[in-house]
Parts: C-alpha cells; sequence; structure tokens
C-alpha cells in the first residue's frame, strides 16, 4: 500500500468488485441508421446520417458495419449546438490560445454525440487502519492506531465506457438526470452520432473500484483528527450491485494539436464543458511583443508630455 | 538763462534713465545706509555679508566687474535680457567678478541677488574669472514654491551651466557664454508647461525622454501581465475538472465509525 502526502491515495485494491460477463447484445436493425468503423482509431460509431469522416480523429479511412444498436437508455439532449457552439468560443477566447483551436472549420467538427457510459450502484464496506501522527511542541512526536469501520452505498455512478474519452474528463463533466433517460429510437440519432463500447467488464469494474474506493479513503482521511495520516491496511470491499448501459448526449470536437487530442466535451444535459487548450508560443509571443508596444507607447506619451 | 538751466536739468534727468553699459558701478553700504531693498528683513548676523556685497543698480543686469566683455556685447546681453524680462517677467542678473571674498560661488550669487532691489523672481549668473575660471548660475524667488524652480530645476540648471562652460568658457568666450545663457533662460521659459524638456550637449532644448525608464517599465509590465495572464489560465484548466462520485453516495447509510484511536508510540527528539 502506498500513501501519497496530497491525500490522493493509490492502491492497487485487492478487494475490488467485478462486473457479470457482459449479456449479448440485442441488436436492433434499421435501413436508417448506418455503422462506421475507423480503420486508423478503430471508433465505431452509428448515426442516419451519412459519414465521411470519423466523428473522433477525422480520418476517413472509414468501413460500413452491420448496424448493431444495443437497447440501453438514452439520455436526450436539452442543449442545442448554438449553446455548445457559443461555449466552445467562450474556451478558446483567449487571446493567446492556438489558432488551430480557433476558427469556422473546428466550429464546424463540433459533433453531436451519444457516448457510451455504464450506470452503477456499489457499496463499500469494511475496515480500514492508519497511522497517525502530532507533533508535540519542538522534539516530541506521538503515532497513533486508528481503526475504522465504514459503510458507503453509491447510487448511479456513471462510468465512461469509451477508451478514447479520458476518465477525468468524462467525469467532471458528465453528470446528468438519469430519471429522463428514455428507450432507444431512431429519432435519437437524428443529426447525432452514437459512439459503441469498447471497453471489457473488467477495465469497468477497475474504474468503478479506483473511484469509489479513493473517494471513501479521502473521506475517511478527512475525519482523522491528527495533522499526519498514513494509510496502514485497507480490509474494505467494494461491491457492484447494479449495472446499466446508458448513452449520454455530449457535444464533441477533437482538436488535433502538436500531434496531441484536444477533445471538446460539453455535457448535452447540463451544458457543463471542458476543453484542455493550448496556449501558442508565438501568440504569447505576438501578444507580449503587442502588449509591450502598447505600455511602452502610454509610457512614452506621458513622459513626453508631463 | 532759466531755460538753458531747464534744458540741462532735462538733459540730466534723461541720462539718469538711459541704460548704462559697461557699468562696473558699486555704491558704498554704510553702516547707516546699507542700501538693502525694503522687503529684505536685516538681522545683525546679515550685516557681514551685506556689507561685503556689491551695491549696485538692479537696472542694469550686466554687471562686468571682471571687464570680460566690451561695451557693445554688453549692450547686447542687456538688449537679450530686457526681451526675456518682457517675455517671462522675470529679473536676470549676469555678474563677472574677479574676487567674492572669502565666499563660496553659492553664497556669492545669493547675497548680490537678494542685497538688491532685483525682481521677485528671477535668475544669476556669476562668472568668477580667476587662474580657474568657474560658473554659477540659479533661481531666485522670494516663494519656495515659485514657477521659476520648477522652470529652471536643478537638472536643467546643471545642464545648463556644462554647456556653456564646455562650449564657451574653456575657450574664454564669455560674451557667447552670456548670450547663449540667456537664449537657453528664454528656450526653456518657452517650452515650459508643454512637456518634460532638457537642455542637451548642443544647447538645444529637447524634449527629455527617459528612454532607458521606459523600456525598463514596459518590459516589467509586459512580462508581469504576461505571466499572470498565462498562470491564471494554466490555474482555471486544473480548477475545472473534479470527480464528482461524492454526490452519489447515498448519506442514509453512510457511516464511518471509530472502532480504536490509540497511541501506540512517543518520541522525544534530543538535540
Amino acid at each position: 500500500m502506498n500513501d501519497t502526502n496530497n491525500g490522493i491515495v493509490e492502491d492497487n485494491y485487492s478487494n475490488i468488485g467485478a462486473l457479470e460477463p457482459e449479456e449479448d447484445t440485442v441488436t436492433t436493425t434499421s435501413s436508417n441508421v448506418n455503422s462506421y468503423t475507423c480503420n486508423d482509431c478503430k471508433c465505431v460509431f452509428s448515426s442516419n446520417l451519412a459519414a465521411n469522416k470519423c466523428i473522433m480523429c477525422n480520418s476517413t479511412n472509414l468501413s460500413n458495419n452491420e448496424v448493431n444498436l444495443s437497447t440501453a437508455k438514452f439520455i436526450p439532449f436539452f442543449r442545442t449546438m448554438d449553446n455548445a457552439i457559443s461555449e466552445y468560443k467562450y474556451k478558446v477566447k483567449n487571446i493567446m490560445v492556438s489558432r488551430a483551436f480557433k476558427g469556422k472549420k473546428v466550429i464546424n467538427n463540433i459533433k453531436k454525440v451519444y457516448l457510451p457510459a455504464y450506470l452503477l450502484d456499489a457499496n463499500v464496506k469494511g475496515q480500514v487502519r492508519f497511522f497517525g501522527a502530532d507533533k508535540i511542541g519542538k522534539d516530541e512526536t506521538r503515532k497513533y492506531e486508528l481503526v475504522y469501520d465504514s459503510n458507503f452505498d453509491f447510487n448511479n455512478v456513471l462510468v465512461n465506457g469509451y477508451s478514447k474519452i479520458d476518465d477525468d474528463l468524462f467525469n467532471g463533466i458528465c453528470t446528468y438526470q438519469y430519471d429522463k433517460a428514455v428507450p432507444f429510437t431512431e429519432d435519437l440519432l437524428n443529426d447525432t452520432y452514437s459512439i459503441s463500447y469498447d471497453l471489457v467488464p473488467l477495465e469497468v469494474s477497475n474504474k468503478v473500484n479506483n473511484r469509489v474506493m479513493r473517494h471513501c479513503l479521502n473521506e475517511i482521511r478527512s475525519n482523522i483528527p491528527h495533522s499526519l495520516k498514513k494509510l496502514h491496511k485497507n480490509d474494505m470491499d467494494v461491491q457492484i450491485k447494479d449495472n446499466n448501459k446508458i448513452y449520454v448526449p455530449v457535444y464533441l470536437v477533437n482538436v488535433k494539436h502538436n500531434n496531441k487530442d484536444h477533445i471538446f466535451l460539453m455535457n448535452g444535459q447540463t451544458g457543463n464543458s471542458y476543453m484542455k487548450v493550448e496556449l501558442s508560443g508565438i501568440a504569447i509571443a505576438i501578444f507580449s511583443i503587442v502588449l509591450f508596444a502598447v505600455v511602452f507607447g502610454c509610457a512614452f506619451l506621458f513622459a513626453y508630455f508631463l | 538763462m532759466k531755460k538753458v538751466k531747464l534744458l540741462l536739468l532735462f538733459l540730466f534727468a534723461f541720462m539718469l534713465n538711459a541704460n548704462v553699459f559697461a557699468s562696473s558701478n558699486t555704491y558704498i553700504r554704510t553702516n547707516d545706509n546699507l542700501r538693502v531693498p525694503n522687503k529684505t528683513q536685516v538681522t545683525q548676523d546679515k550685516i557681514n555679508n551685506i556689507m561685503s556685497t556689491p551695491s549696485v543698480s538692479a537696472k542694469e543686469k550686466v554687471y562686468d566687474f571682471a571687464d570680460l566683455l566690451t561695451d557693445a556685447q554688453e549692450e547686447e546681453i542687456y538688449k537679450s535680457i530686457m526681451d526675456f524680462n518682457k517675455q517671462s517677467g522675470y529679473d536676470v542678473a549676469i555678474v563677472t567678478t574677479s574676487d567674492i571674498g572669502n565666499k563660496e560661488m553659492k553664497y556669492y550669487a545669493d547675497d548680490f541677488y537678494q542685497y538688491n532691489d532685483f525682481g521677485n523672481d528671477g535668475l544669476i549668473f556669476v562668472i568668477k574669472k580667476t587662474d580657474k575660471t568657474s560658473i554659477y548660475m540659479s533661481a531666485k524667488s522670494f516663494d519656495e514654491n515659485s514657477e521659476i524652480f520648477q522652470i529652471y530645476s536643478n537638472s536643467r540648471v546643471q545642464e545648463t551651466l556644462k554647456y556653456i562652460y564646455e562650449h564657451n568658457i574653456r575657450n574664454g568666450d564669455y560674451y557667447t557664454a552670456c548670450t547663449n545663457y540667456v537664449k537657453i533662460l528664454s528656450g526653456l521659459y518657452g517650452n515650459f508647461g508643454s512637456g518634460n524638456y532638457r537642455v542637451s550637449s548642443n544647447g538645444e532644448i529637447i524634449r527629455n525622454i527617459p528612454w532607458i525608464a521606459i523600456i525598463t517599465l514596459s518590459l516589467t509590465l509586459t512580462f508581469i501581465i504576461v505571466i499572470i495572464l498565462v498562470t491564471k489560465f494554466n490555474t482555471s484548466k486544473k480548477v475545472a475538472l473534479a470527480d464528482n462520485v461524492g454526490k452519489c453516495v447515498d448519506t442514509s447509510s453512510l457511516f464511518v465509525k471509530t472502532i480504536r484511536d490509540q497511541l501506540v508510540d512517543s518520541t522525544t527528539e534530543k538535540r
């Protein structure tokens, strides 16, 4: 067991819960819905639009597949494309952001996408031991052994079901009102893409376990009444109680810059969004020169006429 | 005969009013008649200074005690001083001397201006001609907040003296030194209020632009602003994402119970 100083615990959890093997997917066949596989990034996506580029990597190297959609539930879009465009423009409005993130071409590439996800319930229960310590005066250190018994029930933990979307990005943006979810109909895919699941159950289990365990340990740690806290032994178990597939609405665009993917993701229900944009060295230099010129001009005029 | 007397009297009066050049005329101060302006407060400790200061007519403006100028030159200088006086309202005195007693130049000039009947605001320029010629100038006013001290600030006075000394005094050209002096006074006065001026090494009145200060200020401000913007941008990126799994916790079934909180060890460091 390892323990870091900043309160984030990185453990190799032994007591993890596991998802049951995935049931056979019930498929829906429709002549209106097309499915594509990108031969470059292996993204599989569906839509009633005719696609000539991959929605993730913009590759044109696509192949057609059979339409194969699960009967998972879908949360409809509540935000419009105009909302997404406004939000995107706000994200990249900084004058020093690289031009690769700006321009109509990028904005036109923003897509309405249903991302695959799992909706899970989980229980974390058991004992955990910490060592605590306090400095008394300048010279004395007192060490304590602490044992906690705990129970945490998690409801509706949403887990990213697509490997190309970063989990931190997904977890930070994607919270939904799940009672709005509806069964699949073809109308849901009007002008919209749906990306297929590409994770195996074990990968999903690990994601859930790590997230909920990290949260539980941080909660317990925050209750420890000592200044130094170190995890000693973790006997808590994670049990995954429920597992539902759900497609969640997002607006998505992937901007490739300096050989890196920069994904803009906006929650199609709440409007929360995030994008990690890069500042351009050239833009910083130009901005600095312009700023210098302005400051220089003002200072010069001040000195000239004072 | 009466008409002749009247004519002579008229001529005498005319001569008194006429400008007098090549003057090194001084008047004798006595304890009964110190010949100081009415506005001067005379105290016992000032008596010696007053007595050692030449008493002159404030109208003459050019006091060539060291005889460095010709009459014609004095006349030209006088005219230029009077022109400047009309322009500015400031009184100007130019003194050449080879003997300032045991006074320093500064005190000699101060006393000369103060203990003769010059205007409230004015300037004095002293050339001391000895083995090594030295010059001095300063602005004078009875009001310490007078504008004259802003127009003829210390730095401008130093620049003026430096130019005149290096270009005229060093060559023994005292006349040009005096005309340049009045020219610079006039230039500085004319440009006052329209910007920051200084006297160049060529004696010209030019804009005083503190380039080094401006460039340093601009670079520093630019650096600080860019650093703040970049740091703010990077910080906002980090803050934006936080896992919200905590919102999924069912608080009704949540419990964290302390089973043990026990002291197991206590160590004391020895120093």
